[in-house]
């Protein structure tokens, strides 16, 4: 009997995998304590030491030096030892998981504890919830791989640390674990979920065993005062629209002057961000640092309209040149920072013109952090639960999920790519969007065929070879053009990429007309490491020359 | 045991786990009393700053110390109290419901409460708050607090001027005023506020048992017996109260009135028919030249003082009580018609007040 054999085979090869499945399960449990830990004592470290180097009432000189001085130690660190460690930490864990397998060294984690922990206790105008997220990926990637998991399995590791990290760090465990799946992973059906809970939760656990149950900000109880309200609040959505559009092109034009100078001055370059800062704190301290005790402030109502309008700005510019000039910290706390001054601009607007029918300006605050992390982040599920995780207030989530529709669809006219992705291609790589990826089904990089490099001859030769009617033109490793059977060129249109599933590639390749398209890679920038042909993914599915199989 | 794992691998995860749980609990402690210490400091800043009156730096120092410990009832309290001298009961009342959510039976909380309600004129609940606060709970040993925020209500009621109300606090805290001098010092004239004359006269009647050297009790008792229209009594006790305090004018001047209208009461039983009607018509012609005197009479009145003066004028007029009742009739007519605005003769004025009252009664 030929079935034996098979079954036998079967389950010697699920053996491997139920014995992964099994160590994911408990690695679950471990990264969520573990990194709950190291995130908890980065938030205090940060917290402890930012109430030292830069004290409310400290003089004026000290407010410049510090941030300055902080950038230019941790900028020395970042280029010399920890060049990995730059910037937010959420394309980086992007990266990890989709171009490097799930690897990020310990090396990187230290980096990114350390030279956050100097550069945010310094006063830079940057968050602390993106550098974790990468702390939580480095610890689960290196767990993972003591553990020996598979490079799969380490993969589906990774967003348990992000979760946990950002369930540690911002108290918002539901948030945390969609936050992992909308943004991290792209998918919101990724299988991977159970374990994304358990450790979400897990670190959740440990924050409240150490820090107890307080919410991240203490909001008086709001809730909609009439119907007419909806009105300011669509409006609200598309100043926080606007405002994170404005945000977004500024960061990413800034990032590309910083990008053009001197490979020499990049150790230097996040001092320029710390000096900015500086000069700013002269002015207003309130723009130093991740700021959250201010935005406490604008959601109670309790700071003055000109003061509020004039740290949107300022904090506008501060975090763009901080994020820009390379220091390490993230964008998610300036975000909630910048959306809840303008919140709290146009609600004292509102207010002060219909009295009647609006609540005070904390109200506004609190709907603007969710309107500005839409535009900004691009993540509209995550941002309307966080706010709700944030603040513990239902009462407000109607208005907060209106504005953040609005901002969301206007962010996303006015600047298509969103910040992560487009930071990503600034250097070079290009990260997947929501519902690209392959995962629990065939993906390209399976049917795909490896190319070299290819003049129109071999192409037109390959092209044969396969049975289709396009193939990309390589030199140097870089796609120059598509030629068609007849050898005439034509401009290179839609790419696949390695982990885009089978079902895109039809759909992209229906859509151009074409039975062929180059498969790019992630990593490099117009690098072409194969071509996925549509008889390819049509065996795979089992159909061949019409038929099935 | 994991299948992959080795045991120097938990034991080295185990390891690592216990040592950065032990350096949070360190910063977190390091962090709780640092907090603290800031905050105790804020407030204290906050208390010196309401005592000198500078109530939104106050407010402000207050509010610093509720950011940095959410869970203390005292910063939060102090920032009500703050917000509401500064004029600032929106917030006030913003502050004290997260203490009210937590705990509805707050008395402090209730109390600050009802005075937020009273600066934004929302009296039915100020007076509901002000009951939650006297029956809720206090922090221990504070006993009085409740006593206290009775008589706060009590003084709220004063101002407002429901005397139906505050007799019905005042009979509350009656049963107080014997192991509390304050209360029982303070009751009578409440009593008398409240518009019970009687119960201001007992109550000040038991306060000089025990205090007879208090003059302004005696004013007080004075002028309760001026009210309710026993001139005699009056007359002593604010000649009492001048023997105590010789220096006060007003007493003596009081005792006057308490004399002259005395002497000129007309409904004392004992009166002679003549009697009567000489008083009756000195009442008359005083009240007649009273309203005369107001550059303010209506031409109306001038009517009525024709008749009067008619009256006062008769030659002879009939010895009967009839013809003193209606003199007095008329006198309350011609008084009653008096602009609010004349005020010509404080003492005459006064005077025939207490007389009027006293007929009316």
């Amino acid at each position: 009997m030929a079935i034996a054999p098979v079954k036998k085979l079967a389950k010697a090869a699920a053996v491997p995998f139920d014995r992964e499945a099994r160590v994911s399960l408990a690695l679950s449990f471990i990264i969520g304590a573990l990194v709950g830990l190291v995130v908890v004592a980065f938030i205090l470290l940060t917290g402890r030491l930012s109430a030292r180097m830069y004290p409310v009432d400290s003089p004026a000189w000290r407010r410049v030096l510090t941030p300055v001085i902080g950038a230019a130690f941790s900028g020395y660190l970042l280029y010399r030892f920890f060049p990995d460690a730059r910037g937010s930490g959420i394309p980086q864990a992007k990266f990890a998981l989709f171009i490097n397998d799930g690897y990020i060294s310990l090396r990187t984690v230290c980096g990114k504890f350390l030279c956050c922990s100097i550069s945010l206790a310094s006063g830079i105008a940057l968050g602390r919830e993106g550098p974790s997220v990468q702390i939580g990926a480095g610890i689960a990637s290196d767990l993972g791989r003591r553990f020996g998991l598979s490079k799969a399995n380490l993969r589906a590791v990774l967003p348990m640390g992000c979760a946990a990290a950002l369930a540690a760090a911002f108290n918002t465990p539901i948030a945390a674990v969609l936050f992992s799946l909308e943004e991290i992973m792209g998918d919101l059906h990724a299988p991977v979920l159970g374990s994304v809970v358990i450790s979400s939760a897990t670190s959740w656990m440990v924050l409240h065993l150490i820090l107890g149950d307080q919410a991240l900000f203490h909001v008086p109880a709001y809730h909609l005062v009439d119907p007419r309200e909806f009105l300011i609040y669509a409006a609200l959505g598309i100043a926080g629209g606007l405002g994170s559009v404005v945000f977004v092109k500024l960061l990413l034009y800034l990032r590309l002057l910083f990008r053009k100078l001197p490979r020499a001055t990049v150790w230097v370059q996040p001092a320029i961000g710390g000096l900015v800062v500086g000069l700013m704190a002269l002015y207003r301290p309130e723009v130093m640092g991740v700021g959250y005790d201010y935005v406490e402030r604008v959601l109670g109502g309790d700071l003055a309209l000109q003061t509020v309008t004039m740290l949107i700005v300022l904090k506008i510019i501060a975090t763009a040149t901080c994020y820009s000039s390379g220091n390490a910290g993230g964008i998610f706390g300036p975000a909630l920072f910048i959306g809840a001054m303008i919140g709290g601009a146009l609600g004292s607007v509102a207010h002060h013109m219909f009295p009647a029918i609006t609540a005070g300006p904390g109200a506004y605050a609190l709907v603007g952090m969710g309107a500005a992390f839409a535009g900004i982040i691009r993540t509209p599920l995550t941002s309307v639960l966080m706010i709700f995780e944030l603040t513990r207030d239902y009462t407000i989530i109607v208005p907060v999920m209106i504005a953040n529709l609005i901002s969301f669809a206007i962010s996303y006219r006015l600047q298509r790519q969103p910040i992560y992705e487009a930071l990503a291609h600034q250097e070079g790589v290009s990260l997947p969007g929501l519902r690209e990826i392959g995962e629990g089904g065939f993906s390209v990089s399976d049917v795909a065929r490896p190319v070299g490099e290819t003049d129109e001859t071999a192409a037109l030769e390959a092209m044969r070879d396969a049975g289709v009617r396009t193939w990309p033109v390589v030199q140097d490793g870089h796609l120059r053009f598509m030629v068609d059977a007849a050898g005439i060129p034509a401009e290179a249109g839609d790419v696949m990429y390695p982990d885009q599933s089978l079902s895109a590639a039809i759909e992209k390749m229906g859509a151009a007309k074409v039975d062929a398209l180059p498969v790019m890679s992630r990593a490099t920038a117009g690098k072409v490491i194969g071509v996925v042909t549509m008889p390819d993914v049509l065996a795979a599915f089992g159909v061949t020359e019409g038929h099935p199989a | 045991m994991i299948p992959f794992a080795t045991p120097k691998l938990v034991i080295g995860i185990a390891v690592t786990m216990g040592a950065i749980y032990s350096a949070d609990q360190f910063l977190a402690s390091l962090e709780h009393r640092e907090l603290d210490a800031q905050a105790r400091h804020a407030y204290s800043n906050g208390v010196s700053l309401l005592r000198d009156g500078h109530n939104a730096q106050a407010s402000e120092a207050f509010r610093t110390a509720r950011s940095l410990d959410r869970d203390n009832v005292s910063f939060q309290l102090a920032l009500a109290d703050a917000l509401i001298r500064d004029r600032q009961p929106d917030s006030a009342e913003d502050a004290l419901s997260g203490i009210l959510d937590k705990d509805s039976n707050d008395g402090q909380a209730n109390l600050m409460m009802a005075r937020a309600m009273d600066e934004q004129r929302r009296y039915t609940s100020a007076d509901s708050f002000f009951h939650r606060a006297i029956y809720g709970t206090w922090p221990p040993n504070t006993e009085g607090q409740q006593i206290n925020a009775r008589i706060e209500l009590v003084h709220w009621l004063v101002a407002r001027g429901d005397q139906k109300a505050l007799l019905s606090e005042l009979i509350l805290l009656e049963p107080l005023a014997a192991s509390d001098p304050r209360i029982a010092r303070e009751l009578p004239s409440l009593f008398q506020q409240a518009g019970a004359t009687s119960r201001a006269i007992d109550a000040y009647r038991r306060w000089l048992q025990v205090n007879p050297a208090d003059a302004e009790a005696y004013a007080g008792l004075g002028q309760s017996e001026i009210q309710s229209g026993n001139f005699r009594a009056a007359r002593q006790s604010f000649d009492r109260a001048a023997e105590l305090k010789p220096d006060n004018a007003a007493w003596k001047q009081s005792a006057d009135v308490a004399l002259n209208a005395m002497e000129m009461d007309p409904t004392p039983r004992w009166l002679s028919s003549q009697e009567k009607l000489e008083r009756s018509t000195h009442i008359l012609a005083l009240a007649s030249s009273m309203v005369a005197a107001c550059t303010a009479a209506q031409p109306e009145d001038s009517q009525l003082l024709q008749k009067a003066q008619q009256l006062i004028g008769e030659k002879k007029p009939a010895v009967t009580n009839e013809a003193a009742e209606m003199r007095l009739d008329f006198a309350e007519t011609i008084w009653n018609t008096r602009p609010v605005s004349c005020n010509q003769a404080p003492e005459t004025d006064q005077l025939l007040s207490v007389l009027m009252r006293k007929i009316s009664q």
